[in-house]
């Protein structure tokens, strides 16, 4: 249950539910067997729990670009409506994070799966929103660019968005903190690029969740099907009341406290793997 | 550009068959990365060209009413 809890807040807080699921149980010397059917099977039902929650909490959106994308697939002519438009941006953002996952996935999570890289990068992912936050109000301030709605930006800048979200296949590096601060960037303003970074986050974890649904039917996975379960529904709650909280908090404030949040936990999990305290 | 978008819906099938088929061997360079490795059946990696050769479907649709208009 406090994995369940873990991946429904720390999926869509800008602070790496990847990384944290690798230092928590690191930390607390939990022996979790991550390659288990079982525990393959856990998590896939906490990931289709987070989506689920995205799309219900952005249910009207959704179908208001479902139908605007068919609408416009139909009549093979783009027009300038705010939906299609906005849709189309998620398509062209979704191709190359989907590329990603789907080509490097594996190698990437082999190459640095393990406590100390993930210390890291929660490190990096820190100075990431750091540095985004600087860059921003230096593009507001000297180049006069002020923020715009998303329907406005480029099909250039959605896959640039879409590109900084591939940084989250690294443990440690945030999904939502890159695409948010690849949306200031873009001169979204703090609400705007949160919202666009949850519809981007939606269709990918979805259909990672989908596609591993398989696991679910192996073997072993049966023994825990009430666990994961309780743990899907739980972690499908956390992560609505997580979006509803982070979409008001990004209306009047900025990304600088989870970027000391991740600095000094990336640093002390740093700290104690690479001294060994904790091995 | 509809000529393209034609080329990329063939090509992409054919990755799609491919990493269905995953006839080579695991050691070739990014035979695993792209999903073609016969290590294990690749069903990511030919749904992934599959919804690629859809979009370029799309802009093949997209791009014949350009050409009308």
């Amino acid at each position: 249950m406090f994995l369940a809890v873990l991946q429904g807040v720390s999926e869509l807080f800008p602070i790496s539910s990847l990384g944290h699921t690798i230092l928590i149980p690191a930390l607390l010397r939990w022996t979790v067997d991550r390659s288990g059917e079982s525990f393959l099977a856990f998590v896939v039902v906490l990931h289709l729990g987070t989506a689920l929650a995205l799309v219900l909490f952005y249910r009207r959106e959704w179908v208001a670009i479902v139908r605007a994308l068919a609408a416009s697939v139909i009549r093979g002519k783009l027009s300038n409506d705010r939906d299609e438009k906005i849709g189309w941006l998620l398509v062209v953002g979704t191709i190359p994070v989907g590329l990603l996952g789907v080509f490097f996935q594996s190698a990437v999570r082999g190459l640095f799966g393990s406590p100390l890289p993930a210390a890291a990068f929660l490190m990096l992912n820190a100075f990431i929103m750091f540095f985004g936050e600087w860059l921003r109000k230096r593009q507001f301030a000297d180049q006069h660019r002020p923020s715009k709605p998303i329907e406005t930006i480029s099909y250039a800048d959605g896959v640039k968005v879409g590109l900084a979200q591939g940084l989250a296949l690294l443990p440690g590096i945030s999904r939502s903190g890159s695409s948010i601060v690849a949306g200031l960037l873009v001169d979204l303003d703090h609400e705007a690029a949160a919202n666009y970074s949850f519809l981007l986050a939606t269709p990918v974890i979805l259909a990672a969740s989908v596609l591993e649904i398989p696991k679910l039917f192996e073997a072993d996975a049966h023994v825990v099907a009430v666990q994961a379960v309780a743990g899907g529904i739980l972690a499908g709650v956390t992560a609505y009341a997580s979006v509803a909280f982070l979409t008001r908090y990004f209306q009047h404030n900025d990304l600088r406290p989870f970027g000391w949040y991740c600095l000094l936990a990336g640093a002390a999990s740093f700290i104690l793997f690479a001294t060994k305290v904790i091995t | 550009m509809k000529a393209l978008a034609g080329i990329l819906v063939v090509v992409f099938v054919i990755l799609a068959a491919l990493a269905i088929a995953h006839p080579l061997d695991s050691h070739i360079p990014l035979s695993k990365a792209l999903g073609f490795a016969n290590d294990k059946p690749h069903t990511k990696h030919a749904i992934a060209y599959f919804v690629l050769a859809l979009l370029s479907l799309v802009w093949i649709r997209f791009q014949s009413n350009a050409a009308k208009t």
